[in-house]
């Protein structure tokens, strides 16, 4: 009987290094049983949007290769602008903050029936963010909405995290003219699995922006 | 017939994956071939079945790669995640006819390696207290050869038995012996002998074609 740790066929029948792959914990490895709806979420979200945007990055250092040409950027915001999504206004009677727009937020189709409107104002002390998106339905129990801004670089904000989306201030310290793009993400508390807690990828809602 | 509602056919231009299509190809069946045109079409309407019948069939593949590149962590989960919708964007390049493995491989190998590369630009201690076996230490990363081979083994693995690819994993991945198998499954050390034979010999033909190639 061959009884060796591993059977003398193994000799002849494979070569030696497909035995050492074999004898390799990452050629065994299974993807985590949730991956597949992130997935799904993710290109969901790619197609509901067209292009311009990666979900998948968020969380991730800025690289090139991870983010489109922002000539392409430039067509998805010019699209926006044609459909009526970006309307920038002039703030006549802010007493503090200046350079203010608004902006209609687009749903991705991950919640239904949703939308909504931002309403940005530049401070000394930084960008402030009035969200209104009544349509989202409220997260609890260590799930959250959180807002991201992105930058003509590729820099990832997270600019905070609420219940739900009507009456949210939101701030970000960034200059007006750099943003690129606004998010809404879907969030689940991670705890100490992982302490610097990225996003999801899951986008509910987002805009281009164009200074 | 296809399985897809709407799919369409788009003349764009193929994209070559060079090192990677090479003897993947020759394991496809005709009715297979027929199968990935049809999912490859669906796909690149954004069908979101095609996109989880794409996942099903590649997903574990593509997380061994960026597992093999970036090692433990977050982060392949959200390379894996990266590879999907980076496809997505460049099926209109894909040829519809093609098999998926070589050219999802391509992009998790370029996937992962960008993510290793952007981790090793963002060192959080100092080089004094990492460990040799870091990942982020390894400064080359595996060539598409090296992940054709990743690629094929785990492609040769799945498709065994599941009896065989059990007794092979216990085999291999944690170095038992046939009697201590026999003896965790509760079976006779004869039927692992012949799972383990068979299962063997299944491996060796499916990655026969690696022969004298194979880099570690």
């Amino acid at each position: 009987m061959n009884d060796s740790k591993n059977s003398d066929n193994l000799d002849g029948a494979l070569d030696a290094d497909i035995v050492a792959l074999l004898a390799d914990a990452s050629t065994w490895v299974e993807p985590p049983s949730g991956l597949s709806d992130r997935v799904v979420a993710a290109v969901r979200s790619e197609t509901a949007f067209g292009d311009n945007s990666d979900p998948v990055s968020l969380g991730a250092a800025p690289s090139r290769t991870w983010f489109r040409p922002a000539l392409v950027g430039a067509t998805g915001a010019i699209a926006f602008l044609f459909g009526g999504i970006i309307v920038l206004s002039a703030l006549s009677g802010a007493e503090i903050g200046t350079d203010a727009f608004s902006a209609e937020l687009t749903s991705t189709g991950l919640v239904s029936d949703v939308g909504g409107n931002i309403d940005v104002t530049s401070f000394e002390s930084g960008l402030r963010i009035d969200l209104d998106a009544p349509g989202l339905p409220r997260r609890d129990d260590g799930k959250f909405y959180e807002g991201w801004m992105r930058t003509a670089d590729g820099d990832l904000l997270p600019v905070g995290t609420f219940h739900e989306g009507s009456n949210v201030t939101l701030w970000a310290g960034v200059e007006l003219d750099r943003i690129e793009l606004f998010m809404i993400t879907l969030e689940e508390a991670a705890g100490g699995n992982d302490p610097g807690q990225g996003s999801s990828g899951e986008v509910v809602l987002r805009t281009a922006i164009r200074s | 017939m296809s399985n897809y509602a709407g799919a369409k056919r788009f003349d764009r231009p193929t994209l070559r994956a060079s090192t990677l299509v090479s003897v993947m190809e020759q394991f496809r069946p005709p009715h297979q071939v027929q199968r990935d045109t049809e999912l490859a079409l669906a796909f690149r309407e954004g069908n979101l079945d095609a996109v989880r019948t794409l996942y099903e069939r590649f997903g574990g593949l593509v997380f061994t790669v960026a597992h093999r590149i970036i090692g433990d962590g977050q982060r392949v989960e959200d390379v894996t995640q990266h590879v999907f919708v980076q496809a997505w964007r460049l099926a209109g390049h894909f040829d519809a006819g093609r098999d998926f493995a070589p050219w999802l491989a391509m992009i998790a190998r370029s996937s992962a390696i960008d993510a290793l590369r952007i981790e090793q630009r963002s060192p959080t201690e100092a080089l004094d207290h990492a460990d040799p076996s870091d990942s982020a230490l390894v400064m080359l990363p595996p060539s598409a050869k090296q992940v054709e081979t990743v690629w094929s083994v785990r492609t040769a693995i799945d498709s065994l038995d599941p009896n065989e690819r059990e007794v092979i994993r216990m085999q291999h991945l944690q170095g038992h012996s046939h009697s201590e198998i026999a003896e965790q499954l509760g079976v006779a050390v004869g039927t692992v002998e012949s799972r383990s034979d068979r299962g063997h010999r299944r491996l060796a033909t499916r990655l026969g074609h690696l022969g004298q190639d194979v880099e570690q």
